[in-house]
């Protein structure tokens, strides 16, 4: 309901979503990396929402603080897609990492009294090229609006109207095309270039890949999506489709990455190591697929 | 008591059925807010859904128009990010004390003060306006979570409960009425059949939940700075 609610009254929120193995209760005190589809899907209506999905604790941080910048900027919903793995994991960085310098607030186009003084006639839902509208908080003077749950007009009295409603309606979604125009990442390619086997895989299963292929650096490299949606479908498929031989390593049961691949891009990724047990992916079980799939039988030059 | 409404409070005209208590709660919160110094901007309203939360397009002020059930925890939100912010929510029966049932319940046991409901309970009659604007500038005044249950008339879909039904049953708490003792508000609040009371049924003073935050002593949540430094945090992993 919230995440629908935040959608259309443009209500900048960050969301962590900690997985654990469903459905219901589930084994709550286990991990997985099975909520991907139901979050993409969360709140009902179509509105945009950026996904994240740290993979180790040097990203948890940074994310956490693009999340922020991004859920301001784009006034709408962004979810940090984490797992028992990762939130319960201990991990050393150094420390110049996370030393704040190097990071900035930024808070989009939140206004302050002096700006939101210099507009007559404020309107919160004003439209855009971008999508974004310019923010003004309760209390400012100037500010008058209402942030309105239901369809509404530029100032945010409700309407029923057809025009207005397809104006706010393709403003909303602007806000997605504007994202992949800025702000969109594709996937970072880990290890030497041109390998026989690409794995791939998201979020906090980084390490254990990353685990995989110092012990085997030159039979395969690894694709990390820290970034999951809105994806640049032309960028994507492009990289995808220059791929030799691709590996889908998840810690679920239907591939959910895999699934949001293909329906972006048509590539379907047949190779697939899929863990549900509850338990995280090892690096021993990334090397023994990855060894059926590269001895000398299964390479197909 | 000024009559004179400020305009400003004004959005559309109402689309209420002819006769439909919400006019005169409408009218009572418009004056209760003149009458306060409010101006649209300085305040927060929040909305549930219903013909009361209908009124979001017809009172006008810096405000949020929430989902069924939910304008309280919304209100609590705003009233945490900025408690310097008089907050009000306005709410159905349907809407607080059916699906909001428990959020209702939360916000007067941590006394948010929001204008709702618990360390301040009154009751008003939408048929007197100039009570129920007495009764909502009190519970806006009064620090803590304040209700104000409002009666009124639905002309479409409960005539029998019509305004000379109410006018029958309704007497206003008396000077001598003590609304210091829970005992007695309670007996009070069980009154509905032959006679309803209104006025200020129960009142007491209670830390506010944003006043027993030591985080907002100095500066409300939307005043602070939100770079912190980082070294302090990280000290004691290092």
């Amino acid at each position: 309901e919230a995440v629908s609610l935040a959608g259309i009254t443009e209500t900048p929120v960050v969301i962590v979503m900690g997985q654990r193995p469903g459905p219901a209760t589930g084994m709550p005190t286990w991990t997985e990396q099975g909520d991907l589809l139901f979050i993409l899907h969360a709140g009902h209506g179509e509105f945009p929402k950026i996904l994240l999905a740290p993979g180790d604790m040097d990203e948890a941080y940074k994310l956490t603080i693009e999340a922020f910048n991004l859920a301001d900027k784009y006034q709408t919903p962004v979810f940090i897609m984490a797992d028992k793995y990762l939130l319960e994991g201990h991990q050393s960085i150094e420390k110049f990492k996370i030393q704040s310098s190097k990071f900035k607030i930024d808070r989009g186009k939140l206004l302050t009294q002096e700006e939101l003084l210099k507009i007559s006639n404020y309107k919160r839902y004003q439209i855009t090229d971008d999508g974004i509208s310019p923010r003004a908080i309760p209390g400012m003077k100037g500010s008058l609006h209402q942030a309105n749950s239901y369809e509404h007009v530029e100032d945010g009295h409700t309407t029923e109207d057809a025009a207005e409603r397809i104006k706010q309606v393709d403003k909303r979604n602007r806000k997605a095309a504007t994202y992949l125009r800025d702000d969109a990442k594709l996937p970072q390619l880990y290890g030497k270039s041109d390998m026989p086997l690409t794995v791939i895989s998201w979020g906090s299963m980084k390490g254990p890949v990353l685990a995989a292929m110092e012990d085997f650096p030159d039979r395969f490299n690894f694709l990390h999506f820290s970034h999951i949606w809105p994806l640049p479908k032309e960028k994507l498929t492009q990289t995808l489709k220059s791929l030799k031989n691709t590996l889908l390593v998840e810690n679920n049961s239907t591939g959910q990455l895999g699934q949001i691949i293909n329906m972006v891009t048509g590539v379907e990724i047949k190779n697939k190591l899929l863990k549900y047990s509850g338990r995280p992916i090892y690096p021993e079980e990334v090397l023994e697929k990855v060894e059926k799939l590269t001895s000398p039988h299964s390479l197909s030059y | 008591m000024n009559n004179q409404i400020d305009l400003a409070f004004d959005g559309y005209f109402p689309t209420w059925c002819p006769g439909c208590g919400n006019f005169g709660i409408w009218a009572a919160l418009k004056t209760a807010f003149t009458n306060l110094g409010f101006t649209p901007e300085s305040i927060a309203v929040i909305f549930g859904i219903g013909c009361s939360g209908n009124m979001n397009d017809f009172l006008w002020a810096d405000s949020f128009h929430a989902l069924h059930g939910r304008a309280i925890p919304n209100a609590i939100g705003v009233k945490i990010a900025n408690h310097k912010l008089p907050v009000v929510a306005i709410v159905g029966d349907g809407d607080c004390y059916g699906e909001g049932g428990n959020h209702l319940i939360h916000a007067a046991r941590g006394n948010h003060d929001i204008t709702e409901g618990a360390t301040f309970v009154a009751q008003g009659f939408s048929g007197d306006i100039n009570h129920l604007t007495t009764l909502i500038e009190q519970g806006i005044k009064h620090r803590g979570f304040s209700l104000v249950n409002v009666f009124q008339p639905c002309v479409t879909f409960n005539p029998e409960s019509s305004y000379a039904w109410y006018r029958e049953r309704i007497y206003k708490l008396g000077d001598d009425y003590n609304s210091g003792d829970k005992k007695i508000a309670l007996e009070k609040a069980m009154e509905v059949e032959t006679k309803i009371p209104v006025g200020v049924i129960y009142k007491e003073e209670r830390l506010t939940y944003t006043e027993s935050l030591l985080q907002l002593a100095q500066n409300s949540l939307v005043e602070g700075r939100l770079e912190i430094d980082m070294e302090k945090f990280i000290a004691e992993f290092v």
